[in-house]
């Protein structure tokens, strides 16, 4: 159909206010936060309620139009990336928190709720409770984007993934039905549905409304940052602490070449001959502290721990937290681009991992900086690039499928938290057989079979049947 | 040859001899209702497994799975039933890694046998009761969480990975054995509660727990219902780590444990709450709890501890699980409702269906809004029986789901169980169908006894 009446008629479901048509705006939104690049979009729509996102839906498939779901793009999987034009459904503002409702522990949100603007307002109504996940990105990244990927962040060691702190939802189908899943109530007839459609990549439908759990906030926190002479010394820490029984909140690892991209910008004063920093988060009851905080001390001594100092503030605290949370923003010193790559391996596994990701490092001629939310065993290799260096995003990108590979012989995953997107279409089949996709996507076609709904996403690419614009 | 002695001979060919009985002795003993099944099939590996239902489903035949037959009772009866498939014999621990706190065994390995393993390496699964019988994949396929739940996880939490044989003879593997893994849909969530009506699992992972250095039970008795739920929702608020909240009916409390040191005759309630962790953590939050429940009036109290606690769980657990006479003239009914509308979902039970011998009896799950009731029926069963439980069930569905709760029947003697709802409306039903459509198109898994008559 033509252009002009397209955007006539998308303009008269949403109202003209929540539709961006012109060029510039259109191409501004085939970027997000990964390395891709999308191909140009027939418009990008912000609807504000979930009747309304049906009502795009059923457009859509009623004109063959491709469309996908984007929260504020801040995917690097390129989960957000338009690869077949289309529309954009953009749900910004579908940020409303519907619902606080402490006594039964949980909260009613709108996809584009921002992650951290629930935490602030909990926090604002001085509530015990807050909402745990906190991906990297959580300042920016909206609930709905981290239940489509089901993502991490530095607390899921103690406790769990976005999917672990989602009780129910509400989901638009592609041929327009809306759906709810799961509930307030626990263990509702049928199968687990809200856990299966967490984590689907925005391939399945469009979430408009999700129950999250709340968490009490602990009683007590303490930060500990503890350097180590070598990264495997830091790990085997990890893998001993959580051995012995002691959960911590949060293990989060950084190498000597990430402590010193950081130093650099930051100045924390990293001493140089430290091979890994250790930054450890303990919480719980005043009385388990002590003992909890000895403990750990104990077993980092065994690994030849350099220091541990316990941060004696909140700003200290605040201040050890900040050189993890802002390492990404710290490569950007180093070059236009930086890839992370996220991998995962058995908790156990790590310091062969890391080892071989110095390997891979070398053997590609490639600077390699190390993060790893170390207790669950998930790597964050980043790789500092200059794209426009003709075949260095090549050259970068083997390499990152070099290290998933290795995850993947060391018993563990191609990906962590960051999820699949385009990144690892191909990758899939590392894990997967052949029948083992031929069965995932009886999923997919049960939920859009005319591949519509952010299309030629997650499957290896020689997968799919073609799509007609 | 009749065609029971042309799929028996085909089925010894897959299985081999001695794994195959068609005898009635054996075939009434996987009895459902009325049916029994025309073969009963053991195969010794997941392989196996897939192999008889792709036999079964190019047969039509239908095939109800048995994990170790702990919880056969939920569910429709099944509309047909030709094959009983035993997992009995899928009793391989694959891989006990206690360094990294995860356990891989096979759909057959009952939760008893798992904490015999992994206890002296001071790790525990927190699923079903401790030392139930009850089996890994059967836990998973009826979402059968554990005592601990509240602090330990449910199913879904606990669940890594699987392998599961599908209708159409393929044998596959979702999840993995590390906590964090986002490849691709999380197939492992569809056969959590599904009965099997998407697939056999015939393997698990499962991610494990330490054990807690201390263990400990407050069980506190009230003169009245209101002020047990006033007690375990201040409980709740608390800011205490409790990993069960418990609230029965004192009568229920006395035929568990006669022996439960408590006083007070003019209780109506016991209060249970277990606390788990260090010794300190446990001894402040067991104090804090009991000077709660003070302030609401409790009668008196007592901690169960070690054995005293593992017998107090070993009777909550017969209790929860039928009676195994199936003759047993009883209704046993499962509401679910958001925690904080507990006393809302006790209030139904107040209105019993006139066929009801005597008063029902019930625990709930404080912590998740869960209450199991058991109502005694009349001895014989008539159609004005039929009738007064159907509409009962019909009727006490309606304010359930105005809270956005539900009721399910998990127990019912079977010509009753036949002509009730069991399920009632689940939210979901839509794509249940779709994907059943595409996992298992003729119906050869459990058919009918799932939700929406899947």
């Amino acid at each position: 159909m033509q252009t002009a009446q397209a955007i006539q008629e998308l303009e008269a479901l949403v109202g003209s206010h929540n539709v961006l048509s012109s060029r510039a705006e259109r191409l501004v939104y085939g970027y997000d936060a990964s390395v891709f690049r999308g191909t140009e979009v027939l418009a990008v729509v912000f609807p504000e309620s979930a009747p309304q996102v049906a009502r795009l839906v059923t457009w859509c498939k009623h004109h063959n139009v491709p469309y996908l779901a984007r929260g504020t793009g801040t995917g690097i999987s390129g989960g957000a990336i338009p690869t077949h034009g289309g529309v954009i459904i953009e749900l910004a503002r579908m940020n409303r928190v519907l619902e606080i409702d402490l006594a039964n522990q949980v909260a009613v949100v709108e996809p584009g709720v921002i992650n951290q603007d629930l935490k602030q307002l909990l926090l604002q109504h001085g509530y015990a409770y807050t909402y745990v996940p906190d991906p990297g990105s959580q300042v920016v990244s909206t609930i709905g984007g981290n239940v489509s990927t089901n993502a991490g962040g530095m607390h899921c060691l103690k406790y769990g993934i976005t999917s672990n702190h989602v009780v129910g939802l509400e989901m638009v189908l592609p041929d327009g039905h809306i759906v709810e899943v799961g509930g307030k109530a626990v263990d509702t007839p049928g199968a687990d549905l809200t856990g299966l459609l967490v984590g689907a990549e925005g391939t399945l439908g469009i979430v408009t409304k999700i129950i999250v759990r709340l968490l009490r906030l602990p009683e007590t926190v303490v930060t500990q940052l503890a350097l180590f002479q070598t990264v495997d010394d830091a790990a085997n820490a990890v893998s001993n602490i959580i051995g012995a029984g002691l959960l911590p909140a949060a293990l989060e690892l950084l190498d000597n070449t990430m402590m010193r991209v950081v130093d650099q910008a930051m100045h924390i004063g990293y001493p140089a001959h430290a091979g890994a920093a250790l930054i450890i988060e303990l919480d719980g009851f005043q009385e388990d502290m002590p003992r909890m905080v000895e403990r750990v001390a104990e077993i980092c001594t065994m690994h030849q721990v350099i220091s541990i100092e316990t941060a004696a503030s909140v700003e200290a605290s605040a201040r050890v937290w900040l050189s993890r949370r802002a390492a990404f923003g710290a490569m950007a010193r180093l070059a236009t681009h930086c890839y992370i790559v996220d991998g995962c391996v058995p908790r156990t596994k790590l310091p062969e991992a890391l080892r071989r990701v110095t390997a891979i490092g070398e053997r590609y001629g490639l600077l390699i900086a190390n993060l790893a939310h170390a207790g669950d065993g998930n790597l964050h290799p980043a790789i500092p690039f200059h794209q426009q260096n003709p075949g260095e995003t090549e050259r970068v990108l083997a390499a990152g499928r070099a290290i998933l590979e290795a995850c993947v012989e060391l018993g563990g995953s191609i990906t962590g938290e960051h999820g699949v997107g385009i990144e690892k279409q191909n990758e899939m089949p590392l894990m997967f057989s052949a029948t083992e996709l031929e069965v995932m996507r009886r999923i997919k076609l049960a939920h859009d079979p005319d591949e519509l709904c952010n299309p030629k996403k997650i499957f290896p690419r020689s997968m799919f049947p073609e799509v007609t614009a | 040859m009749t065609t029971a002695d042309a799929l028996g001979a085909r089925l010894e060919a897959l299985l081999g001899p001695g794994h195959v009985w068609a005898d009635t002795c054996t075939t009434a003993s996987y009895r459902l209702g009325t049916q029994c099944p025309t073969i009963v099939v053991q195969p010794q590996t997941g392989a196996q497994v897939a192999e008889v239902l792709d036999l079964a489903t190019r047969e039509r035949l239908a095939v109800v799975p048995w994990g170790q037959g702990t919880q056969m009772h939920l569910g429709q009866l099944p509309a047909r039933y030709d094959l009983a498939l035993s997992l009995a014999r899928l009793t391989r621990i694959v891989d006990y890694d206690a360094a990294n706190l995860t356990l891989t065994a096979e759909a057959g390995v009952s939760v008893r046998e798992v904490y015999r393993l992994t206890l002296p390496q001071r790790q525990f699964l927190p699923l079903g009761f401790p030392g139930t019988m009850a089996s890994l994949g059967g836990l998973l396929v009826t979402n059968t969480s554990g005592v601990k739940r509240l602090r330990h996880g449910s199913v879904r939490d606990l669940l890594l990975g699987l392998q599961v044989a599908l209708p159409d003879g393929a044998l596959v593997r979702f999840g993995g054995r590390v906590v964090k893994n986002v490849a691709g849909y999380d197939m492992n969530k569809l056969f959590i509660g599904s009965l099997g009506a998407f697939g056999v699992v015939v393997e698990t992972t499962y991610r494990l727990v330490t054990l807690p250095e201390e263990d400990q039970c407050l069980a506190v008795a009230f003169p009245t219902l209101a002020q047990g739920l006033a007690a375990a929702s201040a409980v709740r608020a608390a800011g205490l780590l409790p990993s069960a909240i418990t609230l029965l009916q004192a009568a229920v409390a006395a035929a568990w444990a006669p022996t439960l040191p408590l006083q007070g005759h003019a209780s109506q309630v016991v209060l249970l709450v277990n606390y788990d962790g260090t010794a300190e953590s446990v001894a402040r939050q067991i104090q804090e709890s009991r000077a709660l429940c003070a302030t609401h009036g409790s009668l008196d109290a007592t901690v169960l501890t070690g054995d005293a606690l593992m017998t107090w769980w070993a009777h909550q657990h017969s209790w929860c699980t039928v009676p195994s006479t199936e003759d047993q003239m009883m209704l046993q009914v499962r509401l679910g409702v958001p925690p904080a509308r507990l006393a809302d979902a006790l209030a139904q039970l107040a209105t019993l269906p006139a066929c009801c011998a005597q008063e029902s009896h019930w625990c709930a799950d404080v912590g998740h809004g869960q209450v199991l009731a058991r109502l005694p029926l009349e001895p014989l069963l008539s159609d004005t029986t039929v009738r007064a439980v159907q509409d009962w069930l019909h009727t006490l569905r309606i304010p359930l789901q105005v809270l956005q709760g539900y009721g399910v029947v998990e127990w019912a003697p079977p010509v009753l169980r036949q002509q009730l709802d069991v399920w009632g409306e689940s939210s979901g039903v839509l794509l249940l169908q779709r994907y059943k459509q595409r996992f298992d198109p003729h119906a050869t898994v459990n058919p009918g006894r799932f939700v929406a008559g899947l």
